[in-house]
């Protein structure tokens, strides 16, 4: 087949595709959201959530993972767009995690006893939080993986990375609902390390299948 | 054949996102010796042949990511990204590390093409691989230069099943030739 003839066939092609931030968000949402209708349904939310928001603590627990998902998102977003550059803004959202992480724990160090440190970075519940994050994390990963083959990424493992930050993140953020281990040593750890393992699963799953 | 490099080939690829065939035609043609001069230029010693095997393979992945172009802005650093991410990865699927700088863009000629590779090529090996209608359909259009309607009426098939096969067709060319190659 001549590069012609397949000009001529291409250029009769004219069946429009969604772009990814057309498909992501949808797929994102919809899918975090039955997640969180089973896991929340099952485990329910804490009782004490309305005043547990007062603690700043609590608000940074429960707002670092919504953070993360948004920097990743918007980052993915535009990686899958050859030519065009990750905005410096999206990578100074994710910046701000480890520094609002880094003020919550120097805070809790201000008012826990030192003798209680080791307690409240154990926990009682860190296995249950790898469980649920990472097992809600992986419905949210595939669908966003599904979103992102639409995209061009010019690097798949690092936009499959970001695909695992972003599911990582939601799951968390639904987790968090349910959660009241509310330590900065407890969750700056635990939380983080099902976020990242599930990023770190993202790049080996974007590395094969976000190639184009 | 317009020239590459002014404003008229994001009007012709604005146009083909809205349907324009004949724009979008246009648009091909016009980018295709750019793609084939950095093919040659990167990989003289490889023959014309596998060249343009690479050219073909590099316009079938825009026009697969075609929607990835956000229309207000520039079409030109989205195509060279593609051009330089695909015509690097086709090399690497044959065993040979090339570079390509986006400088490249500005100093290549534009190629012409003085080979006419048929049946031997890898798009002809490769169409074998597509169901019989979609088969059909990408060498009618093709090679025939069919019109859809006249395909449809051809085959007994509404307009709108054609399309859907050739853009399916058109998508498994694109992910098989990866494949095939490697």
């Amino acid at each position: 087949m001549r590069t012609d003839d397949l000009i001529r066939a291409m250029s009769a092609d004219t069946t429009a595709r969604q772009p990814v931030e057309a498909a992501l968000p949808g797929a994102v949402l919809l899918i975090a959201a039955l997640a969180g209708f089973v896991f929340l349904g099952e485990m329910g939310v804490r009782a004490d959530l309305a005043s547990a928001l007062g603690d700043p603590l609590v608000i940074v627990k429960q707002l670092f993972p919504v953070v993360l998902a948004l920097g990743a998102f918007w980052a993915v977003v535009r990686m899958s767009r050859p030519g065009s550059a990750v905005p410096g803004a999206a990578l100074l959202v994710l910046a701000t995690v480890p520094v609002a992480l880094g003020f919550a724990a120097i805070y809790e160090a201000m008012i826990l006893p030192q003798e209680a440190w080791g307690m409240a970075f154990v926990g009682k519940s860190r296995v249950e939080c790898l469980t649920y994050v990472v097992t809600m994390s992986l419905p949210i990963l595939a669908g966003s993986l599904w979103a992102l083959r639409r995209g061009a990424s010019l690097h798949p493992a690092l936009s499959g990375a970001l695909a695992g930050l972003l599911s990582g993140g939601t799951a968390a953020s639904v987790y968090a609902l349910y959660c009241t281990e509310d330590s900065p040593f407890f969750y700056a750890v635990w939380y983080m390390a099902g976020i990242l393992a599930v990023t770190a699963l993202g790049a080996l799953l974007g590395s094969r299948l976000l190639r184009w | 054949m317009p020239p590459v490099g002014d404003t008229s080939l994001d009007d012709m690829l604005r146009a083909a996102n809205r349907g324009d065939e004949r724009s979008y035609a246009d648009f091909l043609r016009a980018i295709t010796p750019l793609v084939r001069g950095i093919a040659r230029s990167r990989g003289g010693g490889l023959g014309h042949d596998i060249c343009e095997d690479i050219v073909q393979e590099t316009l079938l992945a825009i026009h697969q990511k075609r929607h990835t172009w956000r229309e207000d802005a520039p079409v030109r650093p989205w195509l060279y990204a593609i051009v330089r991410f695909k015509v690097v990865d086709a090399f690497r699927a044959r065993g040979r590390r090339v570079h390509v700088q986006i400088d490249d863009f500005e100093e290549t000629l534009a190629a012409d093409p003085d080979v006419d590779p048929t049946e031997r090529s890898d798009a002809e090996r490769v169409i074998g691989h597509l169901d019989d209608r979609s088969a059909r359909i990408v060498r009618a259009i093709g090679l025939e230069g069919s019109t859809v309607p006249e395909v449809s009426e051809a085959m007994d098939m509404t307009e709108t099943a054609v399309r859907v096969a050739l853009h399916r067709g058109l998508k498994k060319l694109a992910g098989l030739r990866g494949r095939m190659i490697e």
